[in-house]
């Protein structure tokens, strides 16, 4: 069995019980997840491997240390597969993970209905498969695999 | 009759729900409000700022009536656990968001899966109506998480076996 180093990046709160709802059983043990801290994601993450980063929300000095942040964790779990649900706390990590031969795998939010989030508009060039759940965005991004049923 | 209300991790405010929930329903009902961000000063009802998942889940399951902001997770824990609930949309204009929620919580209340509350105003007449049972919503189903589970994983093992 060839060994998968997979991450799951995503900040806290809907975006995380999102990326964590639909990562597949068959790579549970294999995920490190990276994510901003909190009470709630400190509890939520007890039995995975994870590490935090900060979440830079729109402050660009924070998007500065979140970068030097994505660059250690990256040396440090070279992942071949980063999987994402957003927001802008994983775009550095994922732009580095893009140059560095990661592939990426990008999950628009549900609750984007008929416009993309900005992260998600921002990826979709760099996604190596990009998931959305809408058939109009289908239509209008058709790199995408549409999720829904 | 026990009510929750939910702001989520937003890093915005969301004193216009708090507010309603708090002078409308506090007196009334026995309402417990997670704060998250939000700083208004709450008179009437029992509320915290943040707690831990399984804790969440733990009050989520006790209240008879969930009232969230329409962001994903609040509503994703909230009706998965089939729950009464009416969503308020943090909108874009008023500063309440980064990302508008009116739509999703349109999208969700036109299949019927909760009640969504556009006009604050409207917040009490609307758990009235809940209590009543004057509207019906229907139970919940995840649809597109099976999926996405299945195209990730195909795309995986095709990744990994390269």
């Amino acid at each position: 069995m060839i060994k998968k180093n997979i991450v799951g990046i995503a900040s806290g709160g809907g975006h995380l019980s999102e990326l964590q709802n639909i990562i597949p059983k068959s790579i549970k043990n294999e995920i490190t997840y990276i994510t901003c801290k909190n009470g709630h994601t400190k509890e939520s993450l007890k039995e995975e491997k994870h590490f935090f980063i900060i979440d830079p929300h729109i402050s660009r000095f924070k998007y500065f240390i979140n970068t030097c942040q994505a660059i250690i964790l990256f040396l440090k779990l070279r992942p071949s597969i980063i999987i994402s649900t957003g927001a802008g706390i994983a775009i550095p990590f994922m732009i580095l993970g893009y140059f560095l031969g990661s592939k990426i795998i990008f999950i628009e939010s549900g609750a984007s209905i008929s416009t993309l989030s900005k992260t998600g508009e921002f990826m979709y060039k760099y996604a190596n498969l990009f998931i959305v759940h809408y058939t109009h965005l289908l239509d209008k991004y058709p790199n995408s695999k549409i999720g829904s049923l | 009759m026990k009510i929750l209300c939910l702001t989520g991790t937003s890093h915005y405010q969301f004193n216009r729900l708090v507010k309603s929930v708090d002078v409308t329903l506090g007196p009334k009902y026995s309402v417990i409000i997670q704060l998250g961000n939000t700083n208004y000063k709450v008179k009437y009802s029992e509320s915290f700022n943040f707690c831990k998942k399984n804790e969440l889940i733990k009050l989520i399951t006790k209240a008879d009536i969930i009232i969230t902001q329409g962001g994903y997770g609040s509503m994703m824990d909230s009706l998965l656990l089939n729950k009464k609930v009416i969503a308020v949309p943090r909108k874009l204009e008023l500063n309440e968001t980064l990302h508008d929620q009116t739509e999703h919580v349109e999208y969700l209340s036109k299949k019927g899966f909760l009640i969504g509350c556009y006009n604050i105003d409207n917040l009490s007449s609307l758990v009235i109506k809940l209590l009543s049972n004057e509207v019906s919503l229907s139970s919940f189903k995840p649809e597109s998480e099976l999926k996405i589970k299945t195209i990730v994983e195909d795309f995986i093992d095709r990744k990994i076996k390269l």
